[in-house]
């Protein structure tokens, strides 16, 4: 059955250490954006539309958003290369048969997020086989916990 | 491999009483408003500068949520660029609390760090 929504001060440890693991981000963002940039008009040439007219920032700020929003999952650096093609392939005017990057472009900023622990890379057939069969286990494990919690009481 | 470093974040992050005490905490130690405020007055400045780039960024966040129409937003982006920038100020502050109060930030805040890092 579903958890009742519990009161602030119920909350575990690790739920008040995220809570304050957000909060402090966002007051390091603010203030790093405060000390290194000089105003909103600054942020906006210096990053956004600096981001947004490179194709390479574009597809790493895309796949470090991709992996950090999905669950653990398996991908192959070309199916990784058809997401940003999917999302923002169009207004580069990309053709149906155009990769959205160079492969090993692509392998190069999965390489760069992999410092930031988003990605991971599998390397040979066995680890592969491994990391395959444990993703399995762990959807299965998952859905059987979201079929218990479902159960009336 | 997507790794499953953010996955237990996300899953905590997401229950109804912890948003509702980051929410608060965010408003009493007058971090939420501000951030936010900035980061909208700089989304507003963008699209003033260069309409077109500004609204790959909205792109860039992935796949909008199903009740949003991304046509819609970029529209409304194009309204308020074509304003006067002493607006902005303003607006900025009202789509801040617009922001915390529906926490649509929650959503975008890994994004954002990872742009200002760049």
């Amino acid at each position: 059955m579903a958890e009742k929504e519990k009161n602030p001060s119920q909350l575990t440890e690790l739920e008040n250490h995220y809570v304050d693991l957000y909060v402090i981000n966002c007051a390091a963002l603010y203030h790093i954006l405060r000390i290194k940039y000089n105003g909103p008009k600054d942020i906006a040439k210096k990053i956004f539309i600096k981001t947004a007219r490179s194709k390479i920032k574009m597809a790493e700020n895309y796949l470090f958003s991709y992996g950090y929003r999905n669950p653990p999952a398996i991908l192959s650096p070309t199916e990784l290369n058809k997401m940003p093609k999917r999302d923002l392939g169009k207004p580069h005017g990309l053709s149906d048969n155009e990769m959205y990057l160079r492969p090993a472009i692509i392998t190069q900023i999965l390489q760069e997020l992999e410092q930031y622990e988003v990605y991971h890379n599998v390397k040979g057939k066995k680890e592969l086989r491994r990391k395959k069969e444990q993703d399995q286990k762990n959807q299965i494990s998952s859905a059987n916990d979201q079929a218990v919690d479902l159960q009336p009481t | 491999m997507i790794s499953d470093i953010y996955s237990k974040s996300n899953e905590i992050i997401s229950k109804p009483e912890v948003r509702n005490l980051i929410r608060k905490k965010l408003i009493d130690y007058n971090i939420g408003l501000p951030l936010w405020k900035y980061i909208f007055m700089a989304i507003f400045y963008s699209f003033k500068i260069d309409k077109e780039a500004a609204s790959k960024i909205l792109l860039m966040v992935g796949p909008p949520i199903a009740e949003v129409d991304p046509s819609k937003i970029q529209s409304l982006f194009y309204e308020i660029a074509s304003l006067d920038e002493n607006k902005f100020e303003e607006l900025s502050e009202w789509y801040s609390k617009l922001m915390l109060d529906s926490g649509f930030h929650f959503s975008v805040t890994g994004f954002l760090g990872l742009m200002q890092h760049k």
